[in-house]
């Protein structure tokens, strides 16, 4: 990786936003294809703050601020990205959301935040979202995944309830389903019959690109 | 000076550790809580079932219940799009606790009740969206309603931040005069434990304490085992008096029931010890039922 491209990762890994937001119009400036600017560049600095996330040296705050410096990144070269007609390597369209009777937000809009950095196109339904809401988003939105977030024991069972209506619907390509919140886990996925589950929004990346290549 | 109605003073005549309730919403849904509304609606909507709750755990040998206000604050009714008036909904709940208990002036064998204050759930700025000081003025306001209501002392819980954490401990102490218990919500990573913020639970302690906490503590997220651990670091850390408040270990699927793992017996087992390693209150969180702090009781009371 040349210089250039090292310094876009750092800005993103040491999650600074102002020199991700400068370094992507340098890029611009500099005729770089935006696409690698991206991809061996801003990328990859969320991916080692992911790897930091994972060993214990970075928590919930350094995540989230890393993953806005690459939303500002993003935010600068998109517009080259459409007038070039480059398409970034889309891995996939989610429908997220927490589920009904459930108000918590954060974790769920980091797993957007990531997968949308990841290379997906996310769609956020927000939280509190009700079973048939994802059920008309999937298909209105001819989502590859949905991925449904649960923080309480007593709204958990919703989680089941939208993976049954979803299948009933049968939407146009017929979505993986991926769940994650506090007390969900493996087993909890596979009495629900959701197809993965995710232990948090790092790890949520990596299993959403397993299942929509699978 | 001794405070009345405290732990330290309960502690002393009653020769055993303290034991508050376990968990509220699973009671509350079992007993046809609207499904998706927050369970601090019971309180208008179906307050039988609420001091019902109040009483079963009250039977079970509970020393201190909390009112039913964990989301009691004007920004998560707001997200769950229930606002009511936050004074009155605080107020109805206080009365609820009250009328499960007798008030004696009798520290042998009055119970207390603790005005639950949870967080806002909302990330503050500048990663989210809540200004400190708005989340500032939602504490007080609840504080407020709950000490006017005539709670015995306030108990903070379920903090995943020690900065909320200690807006809302601050805003206890400017809104009463009565003690404030802190719990903060801890993961087991590789490397230790830590709040999902980062924060450790040596620095948690020593912020709370020099902000005035009477009490601190850890509760949610972990089972019975990873929490007595985690008791141990708290314990060494101050000298403050100390609150466990355990899950029933890990959910499962039974059907299409959602269940913990650690029933009553193994529970028990693994948080009664913890009163021999200096910890002062004992009680449980998410999964944990009256049956749990029925268990609890007869073995402290050993």
């Amino acid at each position: 990786m040349d210089d250039f491209l090292r310094k876009c990762s750092e800005a993103i890994r040491t999650y600074n936003t102002g020199l991700a937001a400068e370094l992507a119009e340098e890029a611009l400036a500099k005729r770089l294809d935006p696409l690698r600017a991206i991809e061996e560049g801003f990328a990859s600095g969320l991916e080692q703050a992911g790897k930091l996330w994972e060993e214990g040296t970075y928590f919930l705050p350094e995540l989230i601020m890393a993953s806005e410096a690459m939303k500002a990144a993003m935010e600068k070269l998109r517009p080259a990205l459409e007038k070039r007609s480059l398409k970034m390597k889309q891995l996939g369209k989610v429908v997220i959301g927490t589920v009904e009777g459930d108000i918590h937000d954060i974790g769920k809009s980091l797993v957007a935040s990531m997968l949308a950095a990841g290379g997906f196109e996310v769609v956020d339904l927000g939280a509190d979202v009700a079973v048939d809401n994802f059920v008309s988003a999937a298909s209105r939105e001819e989502a590859d995944l949905i991925c449904m977030s649960a923080l309480l024991t007593t709204t958990m069972p919703a989680q089941q309830r939208i993976i049954q209506a979803v299948r009933n619907a049968n939407p146009p390509k017929s979505p993986k389903t991926m769940i994650g919140g506090a007390p969900t886990s493996d087993s909890w996925a596979a009495e629900i019959g959701a197809d993965a589950y995710a232990p948090d929004a790092v790890n949520a990346l990596n299993v959403a690109k397993r299942l929509v290549s699978s | 000076m001794e405070r009345p109605f405290w732990i330290e003073s309960l502690t002393r005549v009653r020769g055993r550790p303290i034991l508050f309730d376990g968990a509220m919403g699973s009671l509350l849904i079992a007993g046809g809580l609207r499904p998706g509304a927050i369970p601090d609606m019971c309180c208008i909507e179906k307050p039988d079932l609420v001091r019902d709750a109040h009483i079963r755990y009250v039977s079970a040998g509970s020393d201190v219940i909390h009112t039913n206000t964990f989301g009691s604050n004007r920004i998560r009714l707001s997200q769950a799009g229930e606002f009511d008036d936050v004074e009155r909904l605080n107020r109805v709940a206080v009365k609820l606790a009250r009328e499960a208990v007798d008030t004696p002036d009798d520290l042998e064998t009055r119970t207390l009740v603790a005005g639950d204050v949870g967080p806002t759930g909302k990330l503050l700025k500048p990663l989210g969206e809540v200004a400190p000081e708005e989340a500032r003025e939602a504490f007080l306001e609840q504080v407020h309603a709950l000490s006017q209501a005539g709670v015995d002392f306030i108990s903070i819980e379920t903090m995943f931040s020690l900065q909320e954490a200690l807006i809302a401990l601050k805003a206890a102490k400017e809104g009463c005069t009565l003690p404030v218990s802190v719990c903060i919500t801890y993961e087991k990573r590789k490397n230790g434990f830590f709040t999902v913020m980062g924060d450790t639970p040596g620095l948690c302690v020593e912020a709370l304490a020099a902000e005035g906490a009477d009490m601190v503590g850890a509760n949610c997220t972990l089972g019975s085992a990873d929490m007595r651990e985690l008791a141990v670091e708290l314990v060494a850390a101050t000298d403050l008096p100390v609150l466990i408040e355990p899950n029933a270990g890990q959910p499962v699927a039974r059907g299409d029931r959602v269940e913990y793992l650690e029933g009553p017996s193994v529970f028990a087992a693994n948080v009664a010890p913890l009163a021999s390693q200096g910890v002062t209150a004992l009680g449980g969180c998410c999964g944990t039922t009256p049956e749990h702090i029925e268990e609890l009781r007869r073995l402290v009371s050993k």
